[in-house]
């Protein structure tokens, strides 16, 4: 194919961005696009040889150059790629692989592993994203290269992104999140610190300081830790912006974020989005950051919000009504696979239902109101209530989850005496869950409603009673 | 009161709460990131349980640095508190 009849997204054609930095390293080693294009080049002709076409592979996905390189190979040479945690279990790992066949594990270190299988994955999907980071659930949303290219050209609308800004690595890349910095900034001709050292830690802070990082970005769960650190008593005169998305805020942290933004004088962008769009549908402009920090704003560039009645499923219009929150427009899925069956259908979802529900503003902001799923979220990492039943199961006992963020509730019958701890223990070492956010109650039954569906209101009141007693 | 809990105490105390760990594991060795139960949550936990223990106020350099069982000695010592 000649240079021209290639297409052109935001990972072709790296080298017209020239001597500009794209990556920066922490060793202070800089990359610049024209060196980024050679070495996603090199990597590209390394993956022809080892991906066979069709098939799946998996990138454990540690924020390191040579997986960047890796992942924008990937989606060049057209080879579906599946991103998974670094700290994925081997348990984890194990289920993933046999669920969907992966034939190709990429290690974070480069190493490959092949395991025999061979699949017909559709030649649309480029890219697989897991619903749930860490426990290793094969349901995971499949996405297209223009999915990737569409969201990254939005976000790059909305945020003030500047060929001179360096953004700091401080989500995962495994994570929808973390990967659309990533990709916006690429879009852009950006540059993005790589940098692996947690939030937590001094080295964070000196490299955010040393490499004059311009834009900060968190869940929930890091503003909770800002504010711990007291972040608005520091200078940091390069910091241009904030972003926040990955749940929605408290109060008390939505007040820090009010905070952090007249503290710096600077703006701060709350987003909303969902691994099923690729990452963002929608904003809060900043300016209203101050009124209407309870809202998730309006919608990104060419997408297309609206409300569907619950029960009717028509479209709601008048404000203050609430239903299902739907989203339309080129940066929604192709589908889940949960199994390689669904790897080579060919349907295509054409309205994505969020499973949030929300109401408009008569100004014409949306607002979150209550959540359809069973999905919560524990310190901004999403959870199904289903998987963690079935994960469960490992127990032998009759067992049901249910929940809110930051509070997950398991009900067992019958077990050993220490039942309860082998469960909060097993939950913490294969999904890193803090014991402080998992209540285990005793049940002398599991609570049913008539129809023979499990009764989890009746759940939520046992667990209330057991935690005020 | 004698029986009132050394500040070692109420420290080795404070880490087997919020990282909920058997205080036996509490050694002066033991470092952030080093086990799986000291990530970053149990972190927050730990800083805010020290905070409340001691009655003390720490700032944005002593939490980050705060990244050993020793190193929250020292950190606490310069806020007036003795082991």
């Amino acid at each position: 194919m000649t240079d021209a009849a290639r297409p052109y997204t935001f990972v072709h054609r790296l080298d017209r961005f020239g001597e500009h930095p794209a990556y920066y390293l922490p060793s202070g080693e800089v990359i610049s696009y024209a060196y980024l294009e050679k070495l996603v080049e090199k990597k590209e002709k390394r993956l022809d040889e080892i991906i066979p076409v069709g098939s799946l592979s998996a990138l454990s996905f540690s924020t390191t150059l040579d997986n960047v390189v890796t992942y924008i190979a990937a989606l060049r040479l057209g080879r579906a790629l599946l991103l998974l945690s670094p700290r994925l279990s081997e348990e984890g790992r194990t289920r993933l692989l046999k669920k969907l066949k992966i034939a190709i594990f990429i290690n974070a270190d480069g190493t490959v592993v092949e395991t025999g299988y061979t699949q017909n994955v559709r030649r649309d999907c480029a890219l697989m994203l897991s619903t749930s980071g860490s426990s290793g659930s094969p349901k995971s949303v499949m996405l297209t290269l223009d999915n990737l290219h569409a969201n990254a050209c939005a976000i790059s609308q909305y945020l003030p992104i500047v060929n001179e800004d360096r953004a700091i690595t401080s989500l995962p890349l495994f994570y929808s999140y973390g990967l659309s910095i990533l990709n916006s900034h690429l879009y852009k001709g950006a540059s993005v610190l790589l940098t692996e050292a947690p939030v937590l830690s001094k080295l964070f802070w000196n490299q955010f300081s040393k490499f004059a990082i311009s834009s900060l970005s968190g869940v929930p769960f890091h503003y909770q830790l800002f504010r711990q650190l007291r972040l608005e008593r520091q200078a940091y005169p390069h910091l241009r912006y904030f972003t926040q998305a990955g749940g929605k805020l408290t109060q008390v942290q939505a007040d820090y974020v009010k905070t952090l933004s007249n503290q710096f004088k600077i703006p701060a962008f709350l987003m909303y989005g969902q691994t099923e769009a690729t990452a963002r549908i929608a904003y809060l402009p900043p300016h209203l950051l101050n009124t209407y920090s309870d809202c998730i704003g309006r919608v990104i560039p060419e997408g297309e919000l609206l409300i569907r009645d619950l029960d009717t499923n028509n479209k709601i219009t008048a404000p203050y009504v609430a239903g299902e929150l739907c989203y339309r427009g080129p940066n929604v899925m192709l589908g889940y696979a949960s199994c390689a069956r669904d790897l080579s259908l060919n349907e295509r979802v054409s309205e994505l239902r969020t499973g949030d529900i929300a109401e408009q503003l008569p100004n014409g902001l949306f607002r979150i109101v209550g959540r359809l799923s069973r999905m919560i979220k524990i310190q901004g990492q999403r959870l199904q209530l289903d998987d963690i039943e079935v994960i469960l199961c490992k127990f032998n006992v009759p067992l049901c989850c249910y929940g809110m963020d930051d509070l997950l509730i398991i009900g067992y019958v019958g077990g050993d005496n220490d039942l309860a701890e082998q469960i909060t223990h097993y939950l913490r070492e294969s999904l890193a869950i803090h014991p402080s956010f998992i209540k285990v109650v005793k049940l002398d039954s599991i609570p049913l409603l008539a129809n023979g569906k499990v009764n989890y209101q009746s759940l939520l009141l046992a667990a209330k009673e057991s935690l005020s007693c | 009161m004698s029986n009132e809990p050394t500040n070692n105490e109420k420290l080795i105390s404070s880490f087997a709460t919020s990282l909920v760990i058997p205080e036996s594991q509490v050694s002066e060795s033991l470092a952030y990131n080093t086990i799986n139960e000291w990530d970053s949550t149990a972190h927050m936990l730990l800083i805010a349980e020290l905070e409340n223990t001691f009655n003390v106020m720490l700032d944005t350099d002593d939490i980050i640095d705060l990244s050993s069982v020793n190193k929250a000695k020292e950190i606490l010592a310069k806020h007036g508190i003795t082991f």
